[in-house]
């Protein structure tokens, strides 16, 4: 275990190590929890800890061990074992614990391979059970499965550590009190609950797209997050529908532009400003490899729609091509599964490109006196851009100043206020 | 070919509260570990490393017929040592550089740069061969 462990695995383990340890405490966390049952979880985050700390205090000085989850796991499983033999109460589970987990350990690799996938799959749906309060299935998923940390939960989503910690025990309390079988649901139970684990991982995707505010990096990280869970997911037959395909092709159709969606200095550019030369081939090409084996059956869900508009996006080369025809199209139809002022909002965009800024207007005309989107600075934003290519600026610039007032986030300020003082400057040379 | 000196890089502290790192920020850490052993490596610098465990003894003879173990909670101390580097280097003051890039630096640690006595080694070494 000397140098030539850094020469031989370096080069290979630079390209996963980043996010090891994260990863692999989520399938820690999940395969040991499989052993002790829900009601031990809290043994098991704090056993899969002391593992991966140990593995920080070790590894630099040795170099990664050969197999790194076999080092982990072994560890962790020690860990475990500890801990239960501190309390005399716990010596049948000791015992039991021992001799399952024993033979688990020896299981040929493919097979251990799928367990630890089955695993993760069970502490997904775990995490987003219906008994639990949405916001409180994400926090438990960013924590169990991703391996955040609560102050990085907090810094994602705006709120306090100690709010973050309480939705946590609580959702833990209630796991307990429920007596949760530790399982893919099966039969008719899975359906909805599959549609529960997809609306989790649509929350955490667009949580760290929309980008509305908090840490850049750590909602990167959630749109990254989102994709490798719902990838697990869509390979794990009880995951394998056509609306899991369509959510998986949304999230890489619209996570393969986000690095043109800003420039150097981190102002943020419109659509038809993007170097689209930065958009992420591979992901795109893989984003339409998923809409396709979406729609292998009739069945249309609001994420078939949403991909279809992003992979409209996708693959124009230059902005003018965009095929806005056929995005309004898809707008109608998801305004019609899912009528939200948001989406009609959406449509209108695509409506002004296609017949003209008026008729955009006049649709924005219909949906302004709901509650939810006269506080949307977007609503703002949007509705002064149809004034300005009518070159009425006096409302345009009115609109700027009502968007700039309600967000908070510095680059989406900078973005406005470049908008609005190119509009005064309009409106004062006549 | 003359040797080249060896140097024990003693690691200390740094590592007061780990259980508050996120999982991230202790994949970070150990990065800039790999990293800065990658590059000792490369340049041939770097013989091997070992941490050492929290638990151990400390044996001691307090009076002349009398031993004393006592247990050693190691970790917990600050100046305690983590684990140590063997390290090949032109001199001194190439080590001392060296362990400047010790990422414990980053976390208040310390690096305790100690040359092996050379004369020693090489006298044993000439012996045996």
């Amino acid at each position: 275990m000397s140098q030539n462990n850094f020469l031989s695995h370096q080069t290979e383990v630079n390209q996963w190590v980043d996010a090891l340890f994260r990863h692999e405490s989520g399938k820690l966390v999940a395969s040991l929890t499989r052993f002790l049952g829900l009601s031990y979880l809290e043994l098991v985050e704090d056993a899969v800890q002391e593992a991966l700390l140990k593995a920080a205090r070790q590894w630099p000085y040795r170099g990664i061990p050969e197999q790194p989850t076999a080092w982990l796991w072994q560890v962790a499983k020690n860990q475990a074992i500890d801990r239960l033999r501190r309390e005399k109460t716990l010596a049948t589970k000791l015992s039991q614990f021992v001799q399952e987990i024993d033979q688990y350990t020896h299981l040929p690799e493919p097979q251990l391979a799928y367990e630890i996938q089955d695993s993760l799959l069970r502490l997904i749906f775990t995490c987003c059970h219906p008994i639990l309060p949405p916001e409180a299935q994400v926090a438990l998923t960013l924590k169990t499965i991703c391996g955040f940390s609560i102050p990085e939960i907090a810094r994602a989503f705006l709120i306090l550590e100690a709010t973050v910690a309480k939705r946590l025990v609580r959702a833990k309390q209630k796991i307990r009190e429920a007596g949760l079988p530790y399982e893919v649901p099966q039969g008719s139970e899975l359906s909805p609950r599959l549609e529960t684990v997809q609306e989790v991982l649509y929350l955490l995707f667009n949580e760290g797209y929309s980008a509305s505010q908090g840490d850049r990096l750590i909602r990167w990280e959630l749109c990254r997050e989102a994709i490798r869970l719902t990838g697990l997911l869509v390979e794990h037959p009880a995951g394998d529908t056509v609306q899991t395909h369509a959510l998986l092709a949304l999230m890489l159709l619209h996570a393969a532009r986000l690095n043109a969606r800003q420039d150097e200095g981190g102002h943020l550019l419109p659509l038809a400003e993007q170097d689209r030369l930065q958009w992420d081939k591979a992901m795109i090409l893989k984003g339409l490899h998923h809409l396709e084996q979406a729609t292998t059956t009739q069945d249309l869900s609001e994420y078939h729609l949403e991909a279809g508009i992003a992979a409209c996006h996708c693959v124009a080369p230059h902005y003018a091509a965009t095929d806005w025809p056929g995005i309004l199209h898809l707008y109608d139809l998801l305004l019609k599964l899912n009528p939200s002022p948001v989406i009609a909002l959406n449509r209108a965009v695509a409506l002004a490109e296609v017949a003209g800024a008026e008729a955009g207007l006049e649709a924005i005309r219909q949906i302004q006196d709901s509650a939810t989107i006269n506080s949307y600075h977007f609503f703002y934003a949007t509705r002064a851009e149809l004034y300005l290519k009518l070159g009425d600026y006096e409302s345009a610039c009115h609109d700027y100043e009502q968007a700039l007032t309600l967000t908070g986030v510095p680059s989406e300020k900078d973005f406005l206020a470049g908008k609005l003082a190119a509009c005064q400057a309009k409106l004062a040379g006549g | 070919m003359a040797l080249m000196p060896e140097f024990v890089f003693l690691i200390r502290g740094g590592e007061e509260n780990p259980q508050d790192f996120s999982l991230q920020e202790l994949q970070v850490h150990v990065n800039k570990y790999f990293a800065w052993i990658e590059e000792l490596t490369q340049a041939g610098h770097f013989k091997s490393g070992q941490p050492l465990a929290a638990q151990g003894k400390v044996v001691s003879r307090p009076a002349k017929d009398k031993v004393s173990i006592k247990d050693g909670p190691f970790a917990e101390s600050k100046e305690a040592i983590q684990g140590f580097f063997l390290i090949q280097a032109n001199d001194l003051n190439q080590a001392v550089e060296l362990a400047q890039g010790c990422p414990v630096l980053d976390l208040g640690g310390g690096v305790e740069v100690r040359p092996i006595a050379v004369e020693i080694a090489q006298g044993l070494k000439e012996k045996m061969e």
